[in-house]
């Protein structure tokens, strides 16, 4: 029975994976380097873009973490061939995006050139930011984001560690037994992620803007990057569709099988992220208060609003559209295009999220585009280290390849 | 069948089947013996069955699309309409057509047409309410909702001639062949 999933070659797509690693290396290194070079000459901006940067390769740490979590919870066959993206993923929570935390806290700290809270003059003058100063203060903020940091390494490791040891027991039955064994703890694991995430999501996104709050904010982020890594996994799995590996997974049983839970499930996260984010928009405008309304004055003035007619088009419209078909779904090349478009767009949106927090005007510096590519560089090269460590595809899973009828 | 040779009239020829499997091979012989009205009769519904029928493309899909489509604009429209044309009113100094309010009456109105869509559309294209159907009228064919699977080849069909279906039909190694009187 194991013999169906290790009788499948990896070896092509390791080879593909190894030759793609100096590549991300290079650009991450070559993406940091622009970037260090800005530290020296205009430090605030440089962190403004590194913000960013950092913003949007945490989220799609999270997204993995996410997926991992809901996949070893509910145990879905669509998931098989993806978890281990996910999970190699997650596994960069610790120690990489640790790391990648301490210029923040350094601009917290010393430089004050992100999060306006950290402007001493600024809160004095201000009651509103004085009554928030229990939450929004520099030593609440750097404890707290080490905790998160440390649940979600425990989860991510714990996750990691079963799969793995559900690769080695070198029987389908024990395996299942493991795995059915941890989807509790998974299902705890995703109460105390979105609790997490949504603190965290506070501090890093919506305390940009420290007047203002929603309490859709954590469930935009959590729908868009749960869709941002579905497509990224999605992207290297459709882009590898014609390697032995993953040749028999992507055509099997036609459009019965992968390809259309697939592409239904980056319709309803599409859907879902649409129905969230339209449902901040219509309460802001009926309410019609000052604090709420700030977050869409500012993005839909000064240029942001050309941004902000292309969102919804190319996050919902498009993709609406675009994953309903059938046709999409049978067609790898039309799926892995989808994706594509939806890549495309989240970085965009988190452009969008973030940068008018600082910028009344639309604008982008070179520092944002190289901390983005600089970060980006060195995810991918960590990423593409970890899943190399393990078996592609889960070892000892007979579902991967079984005929579901 | 004695009486079918006394009615003028003939629906069609019957063929049964004990498996699916067998059925799935017949409805693939019988398109590629160049029929085309005929009908599949089987107790559930069976993988692969209107691919090897050879079926397009099903339309109810399309029908709610153009419902949902319709709806979607029409309850958009009807708000716009009445809120810069029939009756505009000064809500707290917002836009005339102030969109946002409409998104969820306009997604409610492409609801409830999608869903007309899916309800006639499917009553319309599979032909319900039909309270007379000819197949009845073989005995063998009250098996048809618990175990037997069926094949009935329709007279209406122009390549139709009763000796040669007949043959065509033996040559599936059915359990039965039985003339449709209509």
């Amino acid at each position: 029975m194991a013999a169906t999933t290790t009788a499948l070659s990896e070896q092509e797509v390791r080879q593909r994976i190894t030759r793609g690693r100096p590549i991300a290396l290079g650009l991450g290194i070559l993406g940091l380097a622009v970037w260090a070079s800005g530290l020296a000459t205009n430090p605030k901006l440089a962190l403004q873009g590194y913000h960013l940067a950092f913003f949007y390769w945490m989220g799609m740490t999270l997204g993995g973490l996410g997926l991992s979590l809901l996949l070893h919870t509910v145990r879905g066959r669509w998931g098989l061939p993806l978890i281990r993206i996910f999970e190699s993923a997650a596994m960069l929570v610790f120690p990489l995006m640790a790391i990648a935390l301490l210029p923040i806290l350094y601009d917290v700290f010393v430089t004050h050139g992100i999060f306006e809270w950290t402007h001493k003059e600024v809160v004095v003058a201000d009651p509103v930011l004085q009554a928030k100063r229990p939450w929004l203060n520099e030593t609440r903020f750097a404890i707290a984001a080490v905790i998160y940091i440390a649940i979600w390494a425990f989860f991510a490791k714990r996750l990691w560690d079963g799969s793995k040891q559900e690769d080695e027991v070198g029987n389908p039955v024990k395996a299942e037994i493991l795995s059915r064994q941890r989807s509790g703890f998974a299902a705890f694991g995703i109460v105390v992620f979105m609790l997490t995430f949504t603190l965290a999501m506070v501090d890093w996104g919506q305390s940009l803007q420290p007047h203002w709050f929603s309490t859709m904010y954590a469930v935009i982020m959590v729908a868009g990057f749960g869709l941002n890594m579905l497509a990224l996994a999605l992207y290297m799995v459709l882009s590898w569709r014609d390697l032995p590996l993953y040749k028999p997974i992507v055509y099997h049983e036609g459009y019965e099988g992968y390809r259309r839970d697939w592409g239904n499930f980056m319709f309803t996260l599409c859907v879902f992220w649409s129905y969230v984010s339209f449902s901040q928009l219509l309460i802001t405008y009926s309410g019609n208060l000052y604090e709420f309304t700030q977050f869409y004055l500012r993005r839909n003035l000064g240029g942001w609003q050309y941004i902000a007619y292309l969102i919804p088009i190319f996050q919902f419209f498009v993709p609406f559209f675009w994953f309903m078909a059938p046709r999409t779904k049978w067609i790898p090349k039309q799926l892995l295009v989808g994706v594509m478009i939806v890549l495309a767009i989240r970085v965009v949106e988190i452009f969008w999220q973030i940068k008018p927090m600082w910028s009344e005007t639309l604008s982008i510096s070179l520092y944002d585009v190289a901390a983005f590519v600089g970060l980006g560089g060195i995810w991918f090269y960590f990423m593409l280290g970890n899943l190399l460590k393990r078996a592609l595809v889960p070892k000892n899973e007979p579902r991967l390849l079984e005929a579901a009828h | 069948m004695a009486h079918a040779e006394t009615t003028p009239k003939l629906y069609g020829i019957m063929a049964e089947f004990e498996t699916p499997d067998q059925l799935l091979e017949a409805a693939r012989r019988t398109r590629e013996a160049g029929y085309r009205k005929f009908d599949c009769y089987t107790p559930f519904p069976i993988h692969g069955l209107t691919a090897a029928m050879g079926v397009k493309e099903a339309k109810v899909p399309w029908t709610v699309f153009t419902m949902g489509l319709l709806g979607a604009i029409g309850a958009f429209s009807l708000q716009a309409w009445t809120n810069l044309v029939d009756y505009p009113l000064n809500v707290a100094g917002r836009d005339l057509l102030s969109w946002p309010y409409f998104i969820p009456i306009t997604f409610e109105g492409m609801v409830l047409a999608a869903a007309f869509g899916a309800f006639f559309g499917t009553h319309i294209y599979n032909r319900m309410l039909t309270y007379y159907h000819p197949v009845f009228n073989v005995p063998q064919f009250a098996r048809a909702s618990s175990d037997r699977f069926f094949v009935c080849i329709e007279s209406q069909d122009p390549n139709f001639d009763r000796n040669k279906v007949y043959e065509f039909l033996q040559s599936l190694n059915p359990i039965s062949i039985a003339e449709v009187p209509e």
